[in-house]
């Protein structure tokens, strides 16, 4: 996993330069590895979307995408992956795999070219928690890898492109739509609070390369000419 | 010796002092360290941004691209009110105007009149090689003019090929966003915009290329032209004919 973790848990994010009142007054973006930031990174990643892949809501014929599932829990902990089939809202959960720290997770499909929401979660004594929920729009023949974990008490997960194992990828549409014991976020939302990410790869605007497709001007419109 | 033989050894004697001289000359078009530091450090400047209450809220560094223009990341000028840029040495710093924008790319440009300083010249991204020396050199923490050296580790590009990213070991710190990355020619490779926290992580290092900043009044002209196209269709305004000149 060692050539997953060097691409996977790249996280770009701003650092907060001195400022009096703690603002995130960055001067130089970051990259940070841990859970729950990778957490943040599947969320980020949105702004590396490509429009016309996300949420076409229209299944495409033949191929679907194959979905793996990996979870590090205590011994008597069971991690699920659950489809939910309102992917809009987050609703009607369907079980595509589950597993334990001694029994690996069945392989699961998912319809190519519609919309998906999956909820990663970790069941403790029957009960859920550590629930993290992406929308993405799976490709056909791509393999999908949700990988989690809850390991004392930090719980995370992310969901990962790995057609290419040896180069896992987030996937560039993915919006995280909920984390740990939070309730799921209209897609919309999710997508608009998404911060850049997957600076590291770029993206692609009107045909010419950039860091971050989804950047906006937002931010610079105190300095801006009227 | 015999006459034939002595020729035959002055001719390759001479071959290989014209080789020495040659590969001599070569390893001389790079500047030291030093003579890079000395050449291309007037032109990086300090960015300080301010709120509305005039407040200090970020800090980075900027590149000189020519009279009176600076180049930074827009991620440095996020959310400010008013933006100063300060020359090393400089107690005083002077006031600057958000001019140019590609926020897409994280590239902004400034304005400051006072900005007097060697334009740098920018380097060609076709011409960048994985294993050639590049220097950081800016603002991090504070700590005006850093340098840093280390090589040109890969060239990170997107799905598409197009290059995206110069990845560095030059080392880099928070304030050093905006600084320049340059070859030992002292030529501009990019803005030094992104790096690495993570604690196993050592000297990974970004730049967004040189390239992009030629781009950048075109580009910027064209975000003006589709975000107030009705605007501008009505009033027949060109928003690119006012575009400030950038460094070639």
């Amino acid at each position: 996993m060692t050539a997953m973790h060097a691409e996977a848990d790249f996280q770009a994010t701003q650092l907060a330069a001195p400022a009096l009142h703690g603002k995130p007054g960055s001067s130089l973006l970051l990259l940070s590895r841990n859970l729950l930031a990778t957490l943040g990174l599947a969320w980020l990643t949105a702004c590396a979307s490509n429009p016309g892949d996300s949420s076409s809501g229209t299944p495409s014929h033949g191929l679907g995408a194959r979905l793996l599932l990996r979870g590090t829990v205590a011994p008597d902990d069971r991690f699920a992956l659950n489809l939910l089939t309102d992917a809009l809202r987050c609703t009607e959960p369907k079980l595509l795999s589950s597993g334990t720290a001694q029994r690996t997770p069945e392989p699961a499909m998912l319809a190519a070219g519609a919309l998906t929401t999956l909820e990663f979660q970790v069941l403790r004594a029957g009960q859920p928690s550590c629930a993290l929920r992406w929308s993405f729009t799976p490709r056909p023949g791509r393999t999908y890898l949700v990988q989690g974990s809850l390991t004392g008490g930090t719980c995370g997960a992310r969901l990962l492109d790995v057609s290419s194992p040896e180069r896992p990828l987030i996937p560039s549409d993915a919006v995280l739509r909920s984390l740990p014991g939070q309730d799921c976020v209209p897609l919309s939302q999710a997508r608009a609070a998404a911060p850049p990410s997957s600076l590291i790869r770029g993206g692609q605007h009107k045909g010419e390369a950039v860091l971050n497709p989804n950047a906006s001007t937002r931010d610079l419109q105190g300095l801006m000419p009227p | 010796m015999t006459k034939p033989a002595f020729l035959r050894f002055a001719r390759k004697l001479l071959t290989w002092l014209g080789l020495l001289v040659l590969t001599a000359a070569a390893a001389g078009t790079g500047l030291t360290p030093a003579e890079l530091f000395a050449r291309v450090s007037p032109s990086v400047w300090r960015v300080q941004t301010l709120d509305g209450d005039g407040l200090p809220l970020a800090q980075g560094s900027a590149v000189v691209v020519a009279a009176g223009q600076l180049v930074t990341n827009c991620h440095v000028l996020a959310r400010a009110k008013r933006v100063q840029v300060r020359r090393d040495g400089q107690t005083r710093p002077m006031a600057a105007k958000l001019v140019l924008w590609d926020a897409q790319r994280d590239l902004c440009q400034l304005e400051a009149a006072g900005a007097v300083a060697p334009a740098v010249v920018l380097g060609r991204s076709s011409a960048v090689a994985v294993g050639q020396p590049a220097y950081a050199i800016g603002h991090p923490k504070g700590l005006d003019l850093t340098l840093s050296a280390g090589l040109v580790s890969s060239l990170r590009r997107n799905t598409a090929g197009q290059l995206v990213l110069v990845q560095t070991s030059a080392a880099i710190s928070g304030g050093s966003s905006g600084g320049g990355l340059f070859n030992e020619e002292g030529e501009l490779l990019g803005l030094t915009t992104i790096a690495s926290i993570a604690g196993d992580a050592q000297n990974l290092n970004f730049a967004i290329p040189a390239d992009w900043i030629r781009d950048l009044p075109r580009r910027h002209a064209a975000l003006l032209a589709a975000s107030s196209s009705a605007t501008a269709a009505s009033s027949g305004a060109n928003p690119s004919a006012s575009a400030p000149a950038v460094g070639r």
